[in-house]
């Protein structure tokens, strides 16, 4: 008897314990709305003004060199802004900006991440389950590629491994301290979370909001593009255009409003793949200050329908109004344009002058009036030179320009950018420092990640 | 079968007793009962089948009881073996000189099956030349009693022996704490937790004198033998209870000799020093280290209580110490615990005494212990009643500006233009003051000046202050009447009480409360024993009348208010503009005008709560040393507020109006609010449950003895509520209409459209859940070093899953050494003398904080037509409790004789991984840069010193108690940017503001120089006078101490706080008194603003020493009164009001309460009381001494301090 008491207090103290977690796992309140369920999550990811909408960097567009500030609009702007057009930076800055903004998606992804692997996969929530799992992982890979292109190095296979990426956050967990990864690691989880994405996601999408398999490959391709890798980035925009390839007639077509429209060209039109926006943390970027560069504007041909559709007199100069946003706000989502020139880039730079030519021309005889006389080059070479051309004058303000100019810049293209404000003269040499933008002064004193070196 | 007549005879015996409840109150209430005749009635059916299902649990398992039965086949045995056998088979405690018996015992031959111990014994104790004696379980191995001088041999002094020993009480039960000395000499011992005891070299021909406060004293000659067995009897306790000599943590007794924790005790008779229905409010002025927090507000969770136990120990975490009642935290309404069902009060002040209670227990943890039955008590009925009254409050005793004053301000104001927005106003109709009426007519020329004068006149005669003390305010009476019946056999013991209180408030407001309780020990087998308690509280509060200086004219006080006319009719006061209620209706509303003196009969609101606390426990012991408990407690407190108008009432008129819709041309109105009563009511609901399962374990060996306890908890709150409001409500024949709460209407005043009020709503759920481990140990090595230790981990669902997994136990150390006990101490001063320190950790946990992230959901996005949810409140899950920690070194001490006892603290505090705004690295988060996190952090220091003093202990008796508390904290780390400059410490005073480096409560002031010579407040401005208050605040805010513009005062809560109670007693009188004081803090005056008088009609009384002519500043510091154009007018307002000359000494002395009380001894005098014991009790009665020169109570510089009352009280024992 008494040998039994012992073992019957040990084991009723046992059954408490085992049981305990689960016992722990109610809700404390029912009043809180704690997303939980696969709905839940899935509504999170829906919430398109936190995933989707002005989120994409503005600053690297604001260095780069489709625009230029008057004196005045230069002098109204704050000295960050300031610094982020002269590519000087002595200035800090702090919170709002575009690092916060684009890791606000990012935590969703990884709260989602986090949530779902407690989800056991059943063959009722399936489809559901992959749409969450996928969904999170594409954002999340998204968001870390417009952060890489903006405060890293152009991707350089010798030094990849040694030159400070971003802070790749894989858990939604706030008290895991930051720090920067390698440039290599972050291109590398960027294309295996991406890759792994497409095991979850559908073809094309209920809505352009929403990843897809399209939109990952056209994120592969971006990603692969960027990292100079243009096999790669061949295959994926090919595998992207596979599953969409239509392209907006300029000529006239129900996405186009017609080239005088102060919209020309409809929200969620059917070249997009995936929809974002840029932010305006960077405000100069918004077309009323952002003046487009002169021989830029030039180089539109008259029978170029985009020189009317996506420009407008400001002043003596022209504003830019051929967003896929409907409205003043800059896309920065993947679209088929894009794709495709990014495969006739390819297409060029192995060598096969005739499809690279041929995708140009799909793309421009959509562009310019039935006027239009297909391209023609000597060689492979010239036909690259004639898409990059193409390329900067179909893809401006798309948050595009900035990570062109520096991988171009990595392959040799030797662009030295100027701005001229207040009678100085400003440079921004090939490869120069400038190329990776500072991170946050107040993240640098938090948590003592390095910044990087201006 | 025949248990189950018992069944019938034993239901009625509740019965009979519930009818003896109600007799004195018969005898002595003069108040209505019925509805309480009905209640009980009702309540007596439910006790009575409870009684009849524990007593037959009772009796059924009295019958399970046998003797202990051993089997034995030995040949040729060693005795010792056989008694071992015995031993081991019976589970008696055996105690024998193993010398003795290994010499002197003999071989055993026995055969015997399943006999009685006794039986088996005497068997083998036949032919042995020793003997053996059974005490209870005890079984006592001794040499044959030889008569003395047969052995020839012993001559001379006998060599010392060393004496083992058990005592027990007449139930059996191994005493603990029994002082055991030896008479004669110094030396003496207390008996351990089973009642045993060691004394070594003693004289064989000593006696031992054996002393405990429940057991009747006794001696005994030890004649030799080293190995006792002692019965005490019990002592029939008497009226006043007794002292308490080991103290309750809520999981355990420990005896106050091996304790190295530091508590506090609060026994019956003190508690009953203090007079009133609220448990909590008993300890004030006679606990040490607890102060009462007077006058605070802050917004932290958990803070209800207003106590504090050794200072602060959070900035933002709760600030309530742990209520345990009996074995389990207490989170139900306080009142609801009636202060006549408590026994004693412990309050648990460092970590070694606090770390049991683990995660809650950082601010320190208040036990209440309820009475209870114990066996062998004679069946015993205390009746006490009181009746209490509480006078008026002081009306006049804040300073306010006089009516005449008043109206010249008004005068002013209006002519230049002041009312003119109000009087143009036709949305909101705001109502104007009486003289702004006159003043308004007589510039319309409705009336001549003389009239006009007439009339402002009359008004300036009034004052308000006659008029609530007249229509208003009336004593307060508060009744308490109690009966308690307890009583105990070998094997039950049993209370039953039940209480009733009665409070009429001064505003007429009432609050009854009927308490009911029922506690029951069973002991089922001698090792096992079963308890079982139900705790039912049934309460009302019914509202009086208006506060009536919350009647108010368009927000603004006004100090000439009539409520009644000559006539004594009553008189409306004005809610909107006069002249528009009365027209606007063109006769189709209801009287839109609003009776103070009548309102509040139409507009009742009623509070019920009832409460249900029933526990079961189970102990066992499994072998003796070790015990299990089981206890479980079911905790429900229900409760409903209704507030219901009648159409008569203001508020159901005013809705009812407003939101009719009148078709002025065909005179029809469509009433969109039914015209009728209207119900608001809501609904709360709370449940408890606990299980508890612990082992205790107690062993003495040798010199050694160790004590520990093991176990584990669950433990689940749920809150739930709803509320909503019913229109054309009618109780009988019950009946309500239906309203729109969906659409909006338009309403007249506002003249804008507006949803109906009151519309359902479902609060939300809160279910908490805990899971809790804990151990605790105590070593004692020769009764003077004490060694312990406890540790406990906790779960919850309000924790992060990074918390619940870790193993991260709050835990405690102490040590303690009585130095009186050593051989070496000769010192004869002092005749108990323990040095004991401790260390440890316990925690804070705020609820209402959730590791999960918060989202808000969004129905659909009109884009995509998803629904979406966004996450607005991060997820953290490493949010875990605050953290305390402690230590603390002290000494006990008590002279000769007792004459003075007495205990000195030194502690210090700091209180880490608070709740607190940190910079959040939004690489993590993105949508926010700051996070509440466990951050921040605090420090306290302070000294508890505790003296009781017997001065004269004779026929006449006088004892002093003083209590000495030192307390003072400070913020250490804090990461907003205002915890850097002590410019928030300029709203400080009433709250928790964290400053780095400065007292939680403190105060800073504007740097004060005078007044210039056209009547404005000086500041200081880069080192120069100024009266740029923009400018000077603008640089505080900015650098803060630094700037020169403000400076640091001192702390707002006392630093150095106590009492000093003294009580003679001659016969049968006592008087007693407590005087306390609170010194060292400072506390900010009220003070004149043009902006309060202008905006709010708030003058304080300094207005008629302002600034009026040139010279003034000379002899004054209250600036001019100016109007709302004066340059930097709030600011200038502003600056004074936060000045430094507003900042006064808060030190004082008050006399806390005289008691008086004398106790007919019903031995001595005939009558039908064991004893009878009337007392006088008076409290609040006001300040001796006080260091501000203005008359202000520091605790209440701008509310009315409580006012004096005056109890009387029977209490008798039959």
């Amino acid at each position: 008897m008494k040998q039994y008491s012992y073992f019957i207090a040990f084991l009723l103290m046992l059954i408490v314990f085992s049981s305990c977690n689960k016992y722990l796992d109610q809700k404390s309140n029912n009043g809180i709305v704690t997303p939980t369920t696969l709905q839940d999550l899935q509504a999170v990811l829906d919430n398109g003004t936190a995933m989707n909408v002005k989120v994409t960097p503005s600053s690297g567009e604001g260095s780069a060199d489709d625009y230029f500030l008057l004196q005045a609009d230069f002098n109204a702007r704050g000295s960050w802004e300031e610094d982020v057009y002269r590519w000087i930076f002595d200035d800090n800055y702090s919170y709002v900006n575009d690092w916060s903004s684009n890791y606000a998606p990012i935590y969703n992804s990884n709260f989602c991440l986090d949530e779902i692997s407690t989800i056991p996969v059943t063959s009722a929530n399936q489809t559901a389950w992959n749409n969450v799992e996928g969904s999170a992982l594409f954002y999340r890979s998204y968001y870390f590629l417009q952060l890489a292109w903006t405060y890293a190095n152009a991707y350089d296979e010798a030094t990849s491994a040694t030159d400070l990426g971003i802070a790749l956050r894989l858990t939604s967990d706030f008290n895991v301290p930051s720090t920067r990864a390698s440039v290599k690691d972050c291109y590398n989880r960027i294309i295996d979370d991406t890759k792994k994405s497409l095991l979850f996601l559908p073809d094309n999408p209920q809505h352009p909001y929403r990843p897809s398999r399209a939109a990952a490959y056209g994120l592969l391709a971006r990603a692969y593009l960027s990292m100079r890798n243009y096999d790669s980035a061949w295959k994926y925009s090919d595998l992207c255009l596979q599953l969409k390839n239509h392209l907006i007639n300029f000529n006239g077509d129900p996405d186009f409003n017609g080239a005088t429209s102060s919209t020309p060209i409809k929200q969620f039109n059917g070249e997009t793949i995936f929809y974002t926006e840029m932010s305006i943390n960077y405000v100069p970027a918004i077309s009323v200050y952002a003046k487009i560069d002169t021989s830029l504007y030039s180089s539109y041909a008259t029978n170029d329908i985009r020189k009317v559709a996506f420009f407008a007199p400001i002043g003596n100069y022209q504003k830019f109004k051929g967003d896929y946003t409907g409205s003043l706000f800059h896309f920065t989502g993947i679209a088929t344009d894009e794709i495709l020139l990014t495969r006739a880039e390819c297409y060029a730079r192995r060598g096969d002058k005739s499809s690279a030519l041929n995708d140009l021309n799909t793309l421009l005889l959509n562009r310019y009036n039935p006027t239009f006389l297909p391209l023609t080059a000597a060689d492979a070479n010239d036909a690259l030179n004639k898409i990059l051309i193409e390329r900067r004058k179909e893809l401006l303000m798309r948050g595009l320009r900035f990570i062109d100019l520096k991988r171009l810049n990595k392959g040799g293209a030797n662009i030295t950018l100027t701005r001229a404000i207040n009678g100085q003269t400003y440079t921004l040499s090939p490869n120069g420092k400038g190329y990776a933008l500072p991170l946050p002064r107040d993240i640098i004193n938090l948590t003592g990640i390095p910044q990087n070196p201006q | 079968m025949f248990r189950c007549r018992d069944r019938n005879t034993l239901s009625g015996f509740p019965h009979r007793l519930i009818r003896r409840t109600d007799e004195p109150e018969q005898l002595l209430l003069t108040l209505n009962t019925k509805a309480m005749q009905l209640f009980a009635k009702k309540q007596i059916l439910l006790m009575m089948k409870l009684t009849a299902t524990l007593m037959l649990i009772a009796c059924l398992t009295a019958s399970a009881r046998t003797s202990a039965q051993v089997n034995l086949t030995e040949k040729k045995a060693s005795l010792e073996k056989v008694l071992q056998l015995i031993k081991k088979q019976s589970g008696y405690t055996l105690f024998y000189d193993y010398e003795l018996v290994k010499q002197k015992g003999k071989p055993v031959d026995i055969e015997v099956k399943n006999v009685p111990v006794e039986q088996a014994l005497h068997q083998v104790f036949l032919n042995q030349i020793l003997t053996y004696e059974i005490t209870g379980t005890t079984i006592l191995i001794k040499e044959k009693e030889i008569p003395k001088n047969a052995d020839p041999a012993i001559s001379g002094t006998p060599p010392p022996i060393d004496i083992h020993g058990i005592v027990k009480d007449e139930t059996g039960k191994p005493a603990q704490g029994v002082a055991v000395k030896v008479k004669g000499t110094n030396k003496g011992t207390v008996t351990n937790d089973n009642g045993e005891f060691v004394l070594t070299g003693i004289d064989v021909n000593a006696t031992l004198e054996f002393s405990a406060v429940n057991l009747q004293a006794f001696e005994l000659k030890i004649n030799g033998k080293n190995e006792l067995a002692v019965t005490l009897k019990n002592k029939i306790s008497e009226l006043a209870d007794v002292s308490i000599t080991s103290v309750n943590t809520g999981y355990q007794q420990i005896p106050k000799e091996r304790a190295t924790g530091s508590f506090v005790q609060i026994d019956n008779k003190t508690l009953n020093e203090q007079v009133g229905t609220n448990i909590l409010s008993r300890l004030n002025g006679v606990t040490s280290g607890l102060y009462f927090n007077v006058g605070k507000s802050n917004s932290n969770p958990q803070n209800t209580t207003n106590i504090s136990i050794r200072g602060l120990s959070t900035i933002n975490g709760p600030l309530d110490p742990l209520i345990i009642l009996d074995n389990f935290i207490y989170e139900g309404s306080i009142n609801n615990i009636n202060p006549n069902d408590i026994e004693s009060v412990t309050v648990l002040k460092d970590a070694a005494a606090t770390s049991i209670w683990g995660a809650r227990a950082g601010n320190g943890v208040i036990v209440l212990t309820t009475k209870k039955g114990r066996f062998n008590q004679k069946n015993k009925v205390e009746f006490n009643t009181d009746i209490i009254i509480a006078g008026k409050p002081d009306l006049y005793y804040l300073p306010q500006i006089s009516s005449s004053d008043y109206i010249d301000i008004e005068q002013n104001i209006f002519n230049q233009g002041y009312f003119n927005s109000q009087i143009s106003n036709t949305s909101n109709r705001p109502a104007l003051t009486p003289a702004v009426e006159v003043f308004l007519k007589r510039k319309s020329g409705l009336i001549s000046a003389s009239d006009s004068a007439t009339q402002i006149n009359a008004l300036k005669a009034i004052d308000s202050r006659a008029q609530y003390d007249k229509y208003f305010y009336q004593q307060a009476i508060t009744q308490q009447y109690s009966l308690n019946l307890r009583g105990g056999s070998n094997n039950i013991a049993w209370l039953l009480s039940g209480n009733f209180d009665r409070t009429v408030g001064s505003l007429k407001d009432q609050f009854n409360k009927i308490n009911l309780r029922f506690n029951n020990s069973y002991r089922v087998t001698k090792n096992l024993t079963v308890d079982a308690g139900v705790y039912y509280t049934n309460n009302k509060a019914t509202s009086g009348m208006t506060n009536p200086s919350t009647i108010t004219i368009n927000n603004r006080q006004v100090p000439y208010l009539s409520f009644a006319d000559a006539n004594g009719n009553d008189l409306a006061i004005s809610k909107y503009r006069n002249g528009y209620i009365d027209t606007v209706g063109a006769g189709h509303l209801l009287d839109w005008h609003y009776y103070p003196l009548q309102d509040w009969k139409h507009n009742v609101s009623t509070t019920t709560s009832q409460e249900l606390v029933a526990n079961l426990g189970i102990n066992y012991q499994i072998i003796n040393s070790l015990k299990l408990n089981v206890n479980y407690q079911y905790q429900r407190q229900w409760g409903t507020n209704q507030t219901l108008s009648d159409l008569q009432s203001f508020y159901a008129r005013d809705l009812i109006n407003n939101f009719s819709q009148i078709n002025y041309s065909t005179g029809s109105v469509n009433y969109i609010i039914p015209t009728g009563n209207i119900l608001r009511y809501s609904y709360s609901d709370l449940s408890i449950q606990n299980l508890r399962e612990q082992l205790n374990f107690d062993k003495v060996w040798g010199q050694h003895s160790i004590s520990a306890i093991v176990g584990n908890e669950i433990r689940e709150v749920i809150n739930s509520g709803n509320s909503v409001g019913y229109y054309g409500y009618n109780s009988d024949p019950l009946s309500f209409g239906a309203v729109d709460f969906r659409n909006t209407y338009k309403t007249i005043i506002p003249a804008n459209f507006q949803n109906i009020p009151n519309s359902p709503v479902v609060l939300p759920t809160t279910d908490y859940r805990f899971v809790s481990l804990y151990t605790n140990f105590a070593y004692t090595y020769k009764q003077r070093y004490i060694l312990s230790g406890s540790l406990r981990k906790d779960a919850s669902n309000t924790f992060g899953l990074n918390t619940n997994d870790k193993w991260n136990p709050l835990w405690s150390a102490g040590i303690a050494w009585d130095i009186t006990k050593e051989k070496f101490y000769n010192f004869s001063g002092f005749s108990y003398l323990k040095l004991r320190t401790s260390l440890g950790y316990s925690g804070n946990v705020d609820v209402n904080k959730t590791p999960l992230p918060i989202a808000s959901s969004g129905s659909s996005n009109p884009i995509t037509n998803f629904p979406y949810q966004l996450i607005s409140t991060i997820n953290n899950p490493s949010l875990r409790w605050e953290k305390s920690k402690q230590w603390n070194i002290g000494i006990d001490f008590a002279t000769k004789r007792q004459r003075i006892l007495g205990s000195i603290d030194y502690y210090n505090k700091k209180g880490t991984d608070l709740y607190g705004q940190i910079a959040l690295d939004y690489t993590a988060f993105g949508l926010s840069n700051q996070v509440t996190k466990n951050v921040a952090s605090m420090e306290g220091q302070g000294i508890d010193i505790s003296i009781l003093s017997k001065n004269i202990d004779r026929t006449f008796k006088w004892t002093t108690n003083f209590l000495f508390n030192y307390n003072t904290s400070k913020t250490s780390a804090y990461y907003t940017p205002a915890a850097n400059t002590a410019y928030t410490l300029l709203q400080g005073g009433n709250s928790i503001y964290p400053v780095i480096g400065y007292p939680l409560y403190s105060i800073a002031a504007y740097k004060w120089g005078g007044l210039n010579s056209v009547g404005d407040p000086q500041g200081y401005l880069q080192g120069k006078l100024s009266t740029d208050y923009n400018s000077i605040t603008q640089s505080a805010n900015k650098y803060g101490l630094d700037s020169g513009q403000i400076v640091y005062i001192g702390p707002s809560n006392p630093t150095i706080f106590g009492s000093l109670i003294n009580e003679f007693s001659y016969k049968g009188f006592s008087i007693s008194f407590n005087i306390s004081y609170s010194l060292g803090y400072y506390f900010r005056k009220p003070s004149f603003t043009s902006n309060a008088l202008i905006n709010n009609g708030y003058g304080y009384g300094e207005y008629s020493q302002r600034w009026q002519k040139s010279g003034d500043e000379l002899v004054t510091n209250v600036p001019a009164f100016v109007y709302t154009n004066y340059p930097q007018f709030s600011a200038r307002d502003n600056f004074y009001q936060f000045s430094q000359i507003n900042v006064l000494k808060a030190d004082n002395i008050k006399l806390q309460y005289i008691n008086l009380g004398y106790s007919f001894d019903g031995s001595k005098v005939r009558l039908p009381f064991e004893r009878l014991q009337v007392y006088f009790n008076a409290a609040n009665l006001g300040i001796i001494w006080r260091a501000n020169k203005y008359g202000i109570d520091p605790d209440y510089p701008s509310s009315f301090p409580p006012s004096k009352t005056f109890a009387f009280g029977i209490k008798a024992i039959f």
